[in-house]
This record gives structure tokens, C-alpha cells and sequence, in this order.
């Protein structure tokens, strides 16, 4: 199976450093201001934001090759639905993956939007759902455990699901209910979504073995992801599915590998979630190309800052892994 | 009021200012992954260019100077798309203006105004004659081009503003000429007019709104630009001085040095001394770079350093004038100081990947240029 590779967007902020307070991309963290001190000509106020920058980084993904984005969320960032939207023209042929949190939405209304979204990009849209434990400062308050929400995402997408075409759907769950559902012409009959979930527990891969189509691993070591892929698709070949088995990491790569090393160290000082993601550009390649051949299809990167590092990872990584050598355009 | 523009590498350019064979652009034979970007066909270089223009835009920059060379798409079509792109971003189309018929030219200039609220610049570049000039089908005689270039400006400005405009030049005849409505009265076009002769600086009193020259030694632009403001305040105009030149701007001195001793290890040299040689590739010849400062493998570089610039960035992939600024943020902005100072009222900048490095040199560098009017001294070394 040939690998899928998203970038991820940096939803709060980015900059050449890993020190967030030297981030001067984004308006978030206080960011230092640095006002141009000398008068330009053209004094006319250009308004920019960071959806600006983000659709830079967006672009840059797309012009250099990957074939999608992920836009986690995150408490201080922008708003993961509405990013997606405003890229939904800028970029025209990768995918865009909100980072959606389904027990803040309805799942009629979920579906809702989704299909408009579908229509608006011609089916390019991914859904990456997340379900973690509580931490204490969450500002929603819900309190839920982990299995809490996977069991409302559980409903959440079976819902979601049954209203996708026509109906009519009813369903009575613990969470969720539903009379008569389903879209009307011509909304439904999109092509449904790809569902991406992610976790490590039991449930989780039980939840995506029901409902995703890409399961998304967090950085370990292919050895001690072998079985936990092998799990996944022995639960989802119970359901009669399949379900794609992904990593999400976090790049330190350079042409010099001790150059990558001292920038991973900067970055991780407690030691990288995986060091073998630190490194020179051939030495990352070969490490993801280690974790495709234990079943790895699907790639969710990301290296900061991340505008400039999607082309150096595209053109540096991206045509070393399994399937991705050949030209990406033949010339005349 | 200075303009800060970058410059669009129509010509193709380097991933990475320290490798020659990590390129971006079908000017070289593609590898995988070289093409990044281009996977959008047909037209992935044009993407890119898109790309960078946004990239100074939303960086800080007035707008990017987009050259000419013979084997480059051309500047007016790639105009045209960044007016759409951008929402203030100048366009400094660089042309030889006989090309074109000066009434033409008004009217396809007039519509870009319109299209874009009135966001076009010209480099006006004068060719030099004979056979580079003749590849372009153009046959003209040394000594006239600045006239023909002058009477183009003279007929370009005369029917600017409607009719009925007449004219009977030795190149142009006009008669009963004029743009008409609604084409007409648009903001006219500011002009960057390169050339240092007496034809050129006539020709600029006239016309220019900014006498474009590449870098050079400190003492040498001194002069030119009090020519300029001399030749221009006859006239009652006032032409400022502008400067085209490159930037490698890193954190500190040391990482920015670093960078070029990369770029100096990664150079095939004996390729290197041949271009130089031959005075192909624009290295060599018009260098205003003394023999002793110009690049050889087996001199550190930063001893090439006049005036605090660095004489030895074509070396490192850059376009034009070697000489150029290296050194930290904080240095980058002081020699933008110096130059202001000087009396500079535009610049282009440019920087490899020009991608990247006009999102640094907008974010890192421009906030720290002071743009004082009062003497800076001249680093020494």
C-alpha cells in the first residue's frame, strides 16, 4: 500500500526557534512585536493574520508534494474547522484534516458540514478525531475519561454515519439520538469522509477498528509498533474492515547529522520521543521507511518552522521513502 | 520613505545557498524531490513565484523586482498573476522598452493598473546592442539606444493621460494619440531606470523616478549618486539613487559565516574558474570587485570584505553583483543604514532560497533597519 503523507500545521504559532517566546509567526503567545521602523512607500494597512501564514504553509505542502494536511487543535490555536475552510480554495488538489473534537458538536450538525465541505472541495476532506484523558486546567470542563469519549465518539460516528445519505436513520444511543435522519438531495451522496483516530489503549484501537479508516500511532519504535498494528487489524478483520495504520512524528532532520542532533537535543532535552526522527535527512528516511515495512501507510509530520521545513523534508525525505522516488512531474 | 523590494527568481534557484545541485525550476535537470515545489501542472514554477511573492508580502517587503533574462518565462504574464495573488504587493516588471510599441505598452500597462489598483513598477533596462541584442531581433546602434529609450518614455508619458498626443521622434512617430477612457489617468507606473553613462543619467533627469545601480564600494556609489542628484535637479525632479544587492543574514556572525564556508566547500571551483574566465554568467565581467577581494578556493572568505560588504556571493548561487551583505541580523541591518544614509531611496533585495529568505530577511532584518539620516561609521573590515 502506497504511503500517504500529511504535513501537520502549527495551529498556535511558529518560528525558526524551538523556544516558543522567540516565535514571532502568529499573534497568540505575545510574541515579541517588532514594528518595520522605517516608513514603507506603500502605506496602505495589509491587514494580514496567521491564516495568512498558514495558507503559506499550506501551499508549501502542496506545491512540494504531500498529500494532505493535518490542523491539530489546540486550546491557544485557531479554530482547526474553520483553518480547513479558509484553505479549502487556496490549496487544490491535497487533503485537509481538522483535528475536530466530536463531543463539542452535534453529530447531525458534524455531518452537516461535513458534506458541505466535501462539496466546497471535491471530497477532500479528512477527519482526525482525538480522544484524551481529562487534564486538570481544561478549559471545557467536561471531566470525561478517555473511555468516556471514546464511547461517545463511538455514537458520535454511528450517528454521523447514518444520516450521511438519504435515511431515513433513527437510533437511540446513551449519548445520541436520532429520528428519522438523513440528508436530502443535494447534499447527501458526497463521498464520505476519511475518519483518522489516534491513541494507543485498547478501546481506542477498538474504536477505530468500528469507524476510521486510518489509525494514527503516536512515536515509538517500529518493533514496539508491530503488535500494536497487528491488534489493530485483527480487531478491525472482526468488523469485516480494514483500517490503514499511521504514525504521527515530529522531524529533526538536516544534511549534517550532528547538526540535527544538537537541534533535537535543543528541542527535547529529556531525550526525543523517538532519536532515530533525529537526524541526517537519509537516516530519518531510513527510519520511516523502517516503520512502513512494519505496516506504517500513513505519515502525519511535522518540523518547525514548519513553512520552510516542508520543502526541505519534501525534498530532502519525502522522494527516499518506499514509493515516493520517482518524479514527482516528468519533464518535457 | 524608502521601498524595500525582493526580487523573483525568474531564473530557477537553490534549495539551499550552499548547494549547488539542490535546485527548484526545469532549468536544470529535475531529480526526485528537486521539483519541489511542481506538482502542480502545468505550471508549478509559476506557483512557486506566486509563492515567494506572497512570502515578501506578507514579510514586510513594498514588492519584488521580476528580471528578464532570454531562457525566463516573461514578467508581464507573471505581473498579471501576482496582482490577483497579492493585495498590495508592487510588481517591478524589468523591460527593454523598444519591444514593444510605447503606445502599446501605456495601454497594457494602464490595464495592469486597473487590475491591480495601481501596483506596477518598470525596471526600464536599455540594452547594450549588438549580438545579445540582436538574439531578441533587436538591431540598434550603440549610441542611440538611450534616445530611443528616452522618446519610448516621452510617447509612454504623452498618451498616459489621453489625447490627442503627437510626436515625431527619430525612433517614434505619434500622431492624434492618447489612452483612452476608462484606460486613461491611471497612476502612472514608477520607473527604476538602470544605466550610469551621460546618455543614461540624461535620459533618467527626464523620465526616472529612481536610478537603479548593483552594489558597489562605498566611494564609487558617492559619486554616482551625486550625479544623478546633480543631472535630476536641473531638470526640477528628483531621481533617487536605488540599489540591487544580495543578503545572507543568520542569527549571529558566526552561523552566517558559516554558511558561506559550506557554500565554499560544496563549489566545484575548477567550473567556477572556468565561468570566470570566460566572463560568462555576469561574474566577472564589470566587476566592481578588485582583483585581490575576488573568490578562489583557498582564501577564507571573510577576508573579502570591502566597506564591511562581502565581494564573493556569486559563489554562493547569487545573481548580479557579487558584492552583497553577510553577517547577523543586526550587521544586515546596519549596512541597509549605511546605504540609506547614503541617500538610497529603494532596494531590492535578495536572498537564496529567495522563498525562505524573504520571510527572514522581512521578519529578522527589515524590523532592525533604523533608516537614520545622520553618519553611521563604516565598519572596517
Amino acid at each position: 500500500m502506497t504511503l500517504d503523507v500529511f504535513w501537520r500545521l502549527p495551529p498556535d504559532g511558529d518560528g525558526r526557534s524551538h523556544r516558543k517566546a522567540e516565535w514571532i509567526r502568529g499573534e497568540h503567545q505575545g510574541a515579541p512585536q517588532r514594528p518595520f521602523a522605517v516608513a514603507r512607500t506603500d502605506g496602505r494597512d495589509r491587514r494580514f493574520t496567521y491564516y495568512d501564514h498558514l495558507a503559506q504553509v499550506a501551499r508549501a505542502a502542496e506545491l512540494s508534494g504531500f498529500d494532505g494536511v493535518v490542523i491539530p487543535q489546540s486550546d491557544a490555536g485557531e479554530e482547526p474547522l474553520i483553518v480547513a475552510g479558509s484553505l479549502a480554495r487556496e490549496v487544490r488538489r491535497i487533503r485537509l484534516a481538522p483535528q475536530l473534537p466530536a463531543h463539542f458538536l452535534s453529530a447531525v450538525y458534524a455531518a452537516k458540514i461535513a458534506a458541505s465541505f466535501q462539496r466546497l472541495t471535491a471530497g477532500r476532506l479528512v477527519l482526525n478525531f482525538v480522544a484524551g484523558a481529562h487534564q486538570p486546567g481544561d478549559w471545557h470542563g467536561h471531566g470525561w475519561s478517555e473511555a468516556e469519549q471514546i464511547a461517545r465518539l463511538d455514537e458520535f460516528l454511528t450517528v454521523f454515519k447514518g444520516v450521511w445519505d438519504a435515511g431515513p436513520f433513527t437510533y437511540e444511543g446513551q449519548y445520541y439520538e436520532v429520528l428519522n435522519g438523513g440528508f436530502q438531495p443535494p447534499l447527501n451522496g458526497q463521498p464520505f469522509p476519511q475518519i483518522q483516530f489516534s491513541g494507543d489503549s485498547d478501546q481506542a484501537l477498538a474504536l477505530s477498528a468500528r469507524h476510521a479508516d486510518v489509525h494514527l500511532f503516536a512515536p515509538q519504535s517500529p518493533e514496539a509498533l508491530a503488535p500494536r498494528i497487528a491488534r489493530l487489524q485483527a480487531l478491525a478483520a472482526e468488523q469485516g474492515r480494514s483500517v490503514r495504520a499511521g504514525l504521527e512524528a515530529e522531524l529533526v532532520a538536516g544534511h549534517d547529522r550532528d547538526e540535527a542532533l544538537a537541534a533535537g537535543a535543543a528541542r527535547w532535552p529529556g531525550g526525543a520521543p523517538d532519536p532515530a526522527l533525529v537526524g541526517g535527512f537519509a537516516d530519518v528516511a531510513a527510519r520511516l521507511g523502517a516503520y512502513h515495512a512494519a505496516g506504517v501507510t500513513t505519515l502525519v509530520l511535522g518540523a518547525r518552522p514548519h513553512f520552510e521545513e516542508a520543502y526541505r523534508v519534501a525534498q530532502n525525505i519525502l522522494p527516499r521513502l518506499p514509493g515516493r522516488g520517482e518524479l514527482r512531474r516528468k519533464s518535457a | 520613505m524608502v521601498q524595500f523590494h525582493w526580487r523573483l527568481p525568474t531564473h530557477g534557484d537553490r534549495a539551499d545557498v550552499a548547494l549547488p545541485n539542490d535546485t527548484r525550476g526545469d532549468w536544470t535537470p529535475l531529480a526526485p524531490g528537486h521539483q519541489a515545489p511542481g506538482v502542480l501542472d502545468p505550471s508549478p514554477y509559476h506557483e512557486h513565484l506566486l509563492e515567494i511573492a506572497r512570502a515578501a508580502e506578507i514579510a514586510g517587503f513594498d514588492g519584488a523586482l521580476i528580471p528578464s533574462f532570454p531562457h525566463t518565462d516573461d514578467p508581464w504574464v507573471i505581473a498579471s498573476a501576482i496582482a490577483r495573488y497579492t493585495k498590495t504587493f508592487r510588481f517591478m516588471v524589468a523591460f527593454q522598452p523598444p519591444w514593444i510599441n510605447p503606445v502599446y505598452a501605456a495601454k497594457a500597462s494602464a490595464s495592469l493598473q486597473r487590475l491591480s489598483g495601481g501596483r506596477l513598477l518598470f525596471n526600464i533596462i536599455t540594452g547594450g546592442g549588438g549580438p545579445a541584442q540582436l538574439w531578441w531581433g533587436d538591431r540598434i546602434a550603440h549610441d542611440d539606444r538611450y534616445q530611443r529609450t528616452t522618446e519610448f518614455l516621452d510617447v509612454f508619458e504623452g498618451v498616459w493621460n489621453g489625447g490627442p498626443f503627437s510626436y515625431d521622434g527619430k525612433f517614434y512617430k505619434v500622431r492624434d494619440a492618447g489612452l483612452p477612457a476608462p484606460l486613461a489617468g491611471q497612476v502612472r507606473p514608477e520607473l527604476y531606470f538602470a544605466g550610469s553613462s551621460d546618455a543614461a543619467l540624461a535620459a533618467q533627469a527626464k523620465h526616472a523616478d529612481f536610478n537603479l545601480t548593483h552594489m558597489e564600494p562605498l566611494e564609487k556609489l558617492k559619486v554616482k549618486f551625486g550625479r544623478v542628484q546633480e543631472l535630476a535637479s536641473k531638470d526640477g525632479r528628483d531621481v533617487k539613487p536605488a540599489i540591487r544587492l544580495n543578503v545572507l543574514a543568520r542569527r549571529t556572525e558566526e552561523e552566517a559565516w558559516a554558511e558561506v564556508r559550506r557554500g565554499w566547500a560544496n563549489t566545484d571551483w575548477d567550473a567556477y574558474e572556468r565561468r570566470a574566465a570566460g566572463g560568462r554568467g555576469g561574474d566577472a565581467v564589470g566587476s566592481p570587485v578588485p582583483e585581490h577581494l575576488r573568490p578562489r578556493r583557498d582564501v577564507d572568505p571573510q577576508q573579502l570584505q570591502i566597506d564591511g560588504f562581502f565581494s564573493g556571493l556569486q559563489v554562493l548561487g547569487a545573481n548580479g553583483t557579487p558584492l552583497g551583505i553577510v553577517g547577523s541580523y543586526e550587521t544586515a541591518a546596519e549596512r541597509i543604514d549605511t546605504l540609506i544614509n547614503l541617500g538610497v531611496g529603494g532596494l531590492i533585495l535578495a536572498g537564496i532560497p529567495h522563498l525562505e529568505e524573504a520571510l527572514r530577511v522581512g521578519e529578522e532584518v527589515l524590523p532592525l533597519v533604523r533608516g537614520l539620516r545622520e553618519p553611521l561609521p563604516i565598519a572596517a573590515e
